[in-house]
């Protein structure tokens, strides 16, 4: 990418100013803008990075509280005229595609000695073929072009270059190579990557742990379950054995020669049956009665409030004020017919008769709907009242419907517990002996059977149980799915993290070598004391170490012309690893550079910038006859800034030379 | 006009792992190339969507 020309309006010394840049193809690649101190060379950079980033990034102390725009200008706008400032550079990328960018502030003065800003407002043109298109977000655009924060390394500052290595550590410098080679967004990439992967991990943890905990709890109740079912299956089987075994002395004891051990037996397994059909009723009486209560039970707790509100339309419906005394189908039609259906009075247009029904009429279409309603919930409340009014009344019949049928439970027990005793007390030992095993398996059946119920309850309990953690289960099995989409999230995450390291420590030691080696072969074809030093190595911590020939680390012998080559050696070095191809511009590259050292730059410079747009803003005392000659034939544009002060302020003009 | 750097896209490019490790990479990179841009703080959302769009072409 190329500068093709920066035009600035109003800014600073320049009034109206195009300078058009050499072109990076070819061998005159060079631009020189050759100015003394204070001419205006800064004020070139200021422009260029006013335009992109809306600041002048390197403003000296002598600028800074002026204002930009030209105060020959300003003080030739009387009060209420209005002037502006522009500056606009035209980029060239390598495709031919022209971006035209464009800064503007409005100043309108107020006063002799006031002015106003309005602004500054930046707006970006992009060709398109044969047409210009206006660039949404261009700031956007110039960040990706020329990230602000990497502008440094494009336009370098020569003082700046000198002071670099005395006041950069090995970890600025590391960040500055870090935001150039974009390793920062490889290092962000890993920090919320691993961010992410930590969120994931959290939200898979409570995840597994509550499926896990329920499966295992399931696994446990679901074996307790089985274990329940074959205890259940015994209990029936024994129980099964005790009725045998009961029934076989029963019989036995029916079929006795004594005929009266025989008659009282019978009499038992006839008062038995009765007993079992007397149980069976009873529980289903209990079980309605329970049904009952339960359905009431709503009616009981709401009767207060239910009567209270029976009560109240009742009390409105006798006082006639509802339902309207008047149906309004029924006014209605007298108005139609006009004539009263009540007293047969002609209802005349516009009459007091007529208005009186009208009124009548507007007032029962507004309360109709609503009376209608609340006579029919009224209806509701007291069938629901008057069955609160049975509710006594039935739960004393189930009441006294349980009461005789336990006392005849009661009475057919105690007989049954009679004859047992009679038959037990039966002198013939064979009887006693079969009543004795009869009533021992009729207790084992009792038992049994109470057994059973209190296994069938633990069954249907740890059912109950089953079902509901079967359930829980189930929504925690849907989050499962969750859980292992999780697990592929963080196995994903993982594999990218190890990916993203490894390859920024690639890119890490690529980078380090590569500006390395570039910053010592431009460090030794452009030093002139090529046999004091023999090696520039950059540690993994980017310290910069100069190993004088003694083997000792010699950068801080280094001169301040020494250090300045060192210094544009290395930020050459990181302009060529960021991948930006972006123009150089470097202001006073020389300053600092006695003659023989100049000489050596001047011839080796350009090799080593050879395709890229370089831009130098020089000294006279830079850019002596020397150093001229040697650039001569790089050297695409050439320009002398012709500075002059004038009572209201300073002018300057770039001119060819 | 530059995105990602070059030597970046080249190492992903060269190294051993899958394809759409890869590719997700680039994406990620991209990401955090618009939020320098933009100067924005927030990249929760744009991860989340970025994870799930290769998760699903790693199945």
């Amino acid at each position: 990418m190329e500068i093709e020309f920066l035009k600035m309006k109003n800014f600073r010394q320049y009034i109206d100013q195009k300078i058009a840049f050499a072109h990076p193809e070819g061998d005159r690649n060079f631009t020189i803008i050759l100015g003394a101190n204070g001419a205006g060379k800064t004020n070139l950079l200021n422009a260029i990075t006013w335009c992109l980033y809306g600041e002048e990034l390197h403003i000296g102390r002598k600028y800074k509280g002026l204002p930009l725009v030209n105060t020959t200008t300003l003080k030739e706008l009387k009060p209420g005229e209005s002037c502006d400032v522009e500056v606009q550079v035209q980029f060239k990328e390598k495709s031919g595609q022209k971006i035209l960018i464009t800064r503007t502030l409005e100043i309108i003065k107020t006063s002799t000695s006031n002015f106003q800003k309005i602004g500054p407002a930046l707006m970006m043109m992009r060709q398109l073929g044969k047409d210009w298109i206006q660039v949404t977000e261009p700031q956007d655009i110039i960040n990706r072009l020329i990230p602000k924060d990497l502008e440094e390394y494009f336009f370098f500052d020569g003082e700046r270059l000198d002071r670099y290595f005395r006041e950069e550590t090995g970890e600025t410098i590391s960040k500055a190579v870090f935001r150039i080679s974009q390793l920062g967004l490889l290092e962000s990439v890993i920090v919320h990557l691993k961010r992410k992967r930590d969120e994931f991990l959290r939200d898979s943890r409570g995840l597994s742990s509550k499926a896990e905990d329920i499966r295992a709890f399931l696994d446990v109740q679901k074996k307790s379950f089985e274990a329940d079912i074959e205890e259940l299956a015994e209990l029936e089987s024994d129980k099964t054995e005790a009725e045998r075994k009961e029934a076989g002395f029963s019989v036995k004891l029916r079929r006795c020669s004594a005929e009266r051990i025989s008659a009282l037996e019978n009499q038992r397994t006839e008062l038995a049956t009765d007993l079992d059909r007397l149980d069976s009723e009873i529980t289903e009486l209990r079980n309605d009665k329970f049904e009952f209560i339960f359905r009431s039970a709503p009616t009981i707790y709401l009767s207060g409030p239910l009567l209270r509100t029976t009560e109240m339309i009742s009390a409105r419906e006798e006082a006639g004020e509802i339902p309207p005394e008047y149906k309004k189908p029924f006014l209605e039609k007298m108005l139609r017919r006009g004539k009263c259906g009540a007293c047969g009075r002609d209802l005349p247009e516009g009459s007091n008769y007529r208005k009186n029904v009208e009124d009548l009429l507007r007032k029962s279409s507004e309360i109709s709907e609503i009376s209608k309603e609340i006579i029919e919930l009224n209806k509701d409340l007291q069938s629901m009242l008057s069955r609160l009014g049975s509710f006594r009344e039935k739960q004393v019949k189930f009441g006294k419907k349980l009461k005789s049928l336990e006392n005849e439970r009661g009475q057919k027990s105690k007989k049954l517990k009679k004859i047992s005793e009679e038959i037990g007390e039966s002198d013939i030992e064979q009887v006693k002996m079969w009543e004795s095993k009869r009533q021992q398996w009729k207790d084992i059946k009792e038992d049994l059977i109470s057994k059973i119920g209190v296994s069938k309850f633990r069954i249907e309990r740890r059912q109950n149980i089953i079902r509901a953690k079967e359930n829980e289960l189930k929504r925690e099995l849907k989050k499962q799915g969750k859980y292992e989409k999780l697990l592929k999230i963080l196995d994903f995450c993982d594999k990218s993290l190890e990916a993203a390291i490894a390859i920024k420590n690639a890119v890490m030691e690529d980078v380090r070598q590569e500006i390395e080696e570039k910053t010592e072969e431009q460090f030794f074809s452009l030093i002139w004391k090529k046999e004091t030093y023999i090696d520039v190595k950059i540690d993994d911590a980017y310290n910069i170490s100069v190993l004088h020939r003694s083997g000792m680390e010699g950068i801080g012998t280094l001169s301040a012309g020494e250090r300045q080559v060192l210094a544009l050696s290395f930020m050459a070095a990181l302009n060529n690893v960021s991948g930006f191809d972006v123009p150089i511009i470097i202001d006073t590259p020389l300053g600092r550079i006695s003659r023989k050292p100049k000489k050596s730059i001047a011839l080796n410079l350009p090799k080593y910038l050879k395709g890229k747009q370089v831009t130098l803003l020089v000294t006279e005392e830079e850019y002596t006859p020397e150093v001229r000659e040697l650039l001569d034939n790089r050297v695409g544009k050439n320009y002398v800034i012709e500075f002059k002060e004038t009572g209201n302020g300073n002018l300057a003009e770039v001119v060819l030379s | 006009m530059p995105r990602v750097n070059k030597r970046i896209l080249d190492k992903i490019n060269e190294s051993d792992y899958n394809r759409n490790i890869k590719d997700f990479l680039k994406s990620i990179l991209i990401i955090e190339l618009e939020r320098l841009v933009k100067g924005a703080l927030q990249y929760g959302k744009e991860y989340d969507r970025c994870i799930m769009k290769f998760l699903n072409k790693e199945d």
